[in-house]
């Protein structure tokens, strides 16, 4: 399946890419949330999950999260959010916004595969 | 850098007392005139003025350095004595931030000092008020062991006036919010690459300056973002800016006026590196 990997840093995006591949994803990258919107918009019926980082230059990842829920044409898609704002407000309006998982930073390898692995049984649910 | 200290109107032996205290810590003490205090007032980072027991005089200059309690850059602390404190508190809230009593104890110079001007006196009175470096402290070890598989350990803690990093490599975040400030984290080239390579698996031949200057910036995003939510309810909480990466050498990070930095000293795999917090509340 495809995993669309939304964040500014390439080493997160590396580390994720690493760990989708290892489960036999396959992983689009984006470096902020228009590129993210874009390639979303393009590719939204073969993407299955979108891990989204929340702080970036231009939108935030909840205002990514946002736009891909309101799109009936997105709306399916799971979302994780993989970010550094651990603060419970932040966990609760990503929720609220649709978002089917949070995992924050600091992680390590095996945590991330778990919550892609989590992630990916909810695809379609 | 230093803090300014202006001393407004002080007699000659009041001058000195305050002088010689003020002298203990990290701050540069000018003597100004009334009639030129109202253009320089700004320059400094707090203004000493003394209130003699009339006070009269003392008012109607006050008033004329901040007409209607403006101009609030630069706090004002009156210095009077017991008697002359009834009629200083009328400015107090109006014109001043708050009373200094003659004659001037260490302890109330330091505490006014720390509190209206961000200087702290030694390493003892900042180990007071640095509950919110643990939390800096926590952050870091937590991400080196998670993100890098490296055990990392507080070796010190140090104030300076200056943010001055010593590593090759400093990845810079903005704090904004109840408390405003940056923290940063300033990496050895040698240490930095180990790193990022950890957190990459990749070897030393594979990773890029590009590769090495995106993982400590993201190092320190994560560094901070877990500060952040253990300080959420306190009032240091504050949000976080995107992180900016400099490398190159020693470089100095540009702080809010007269406020400390707090250099924490870390130790992985037998190598330093710091990581610098500077942080207050806002007024």
């Amino acid at each position: 399946m495809t995993i669309l990997s939304v964040d500014d840093s390439t080493t997160i995006r590396r580390i994720v890419k690493r760990s989708c591949e290892e489960l036999g994803h396959t992983v689009l990258e984006a470096a902020d949330g228009a590129a993210a919107l874009a390639i979303v918009a393009e590719k939204a019926s073969e993407i299955s999950l979108v891990i989204l980082d929340w702080n970036m230059p231009g939108m935030t990842g909840l205002e990514v999260l946002k736009t891909i829920k309101s799109n009936p044409a997105t709306k399916q898609l799971v979302v994780m959010m993989l970010t550094s704002e651990a603060d419970m407000n932040f966990v609760s309006d990503a929720l609220k916004a649709g978002a089917q998982n949070y995992l924050t930073k600091p992680f390590d390898q095996k945590m991330l595969a778990l919550k892609i692995q989590e992630s990916m049984s909810m695809v379609g649910a | 850098m230093s803090a300014e200290i202006a001393l407004i109107g002080f007699p000659r032996l009041q001058e000195q007392i305050a002088s010689r205290l003020l002298s203990e810590h990290d701050v540069k003490v000018q003597r100004i005139e009334f009639d030129e205090a109202a253009a320089r007032l700004s320059m400094f980072n707090l203004a000493l003025f003394f209130w003699p027991d009339g006070g009269e005089t003392a008012a109607q200059r006050l008033k004329s350095m901040r007409p209607n309690g403006e101009d609030k850059g630069c706090p004002i602390v009156i210095v009077t004595s017991n008697t002359g404190q009834y009629t200083a508190q009328k400015a107090v809230g109006v014109q001043a931030e708050d009373i200094l009593l003659t004659p001037l104890q260490p302890h109330d110079v330091s505490q006014k000092l720390a509190k209206y001007a961000g200087v702290a006196k030694s390493r003892e009175t900042a180990a007071v008020d640095a509950d919110y470096i643990n939390p800096f402290v926590a952050g870091t070890v937590d991400t080196l062991k998670q993100m890098a598989g490296m055990t990392c350990e507080r070796i010190g803690l140090r104030l300076s006036n200056e943010a001055t990093s010593r590593g090759f490599y400093s990845g810079t975040i903005g704090l904004s919010g109840k408390a405003e400030g940056f923290v940063s984290v300033t990496f050895s080239k040698e240490l930095a690459t180990s790193v990022v390579c950890k957190m990459l698996s990749m070897t030393p031949e594979e990773v890029t300056e590009e590769d090495i200057r995106d993982g400590v910036g993201e190092l320190m995003n994560v560094v901070a973002g877990a500060a952040k939510a253990e300080l959420v309810n306190t009032a240091h909480a504050f949000q976080i800016s995107i992180p900016q990466v400099f490398s190159g050498g020693p470089h100095t990070v540009a702080q809010p006026r007269g406020i400390p930095v707090f250099i924490i000293e870390f130790e992985a795999d037998k190598q330093p590196f710091d990581v610098m917090v500077c942080l207050r509340q806002r007024q």
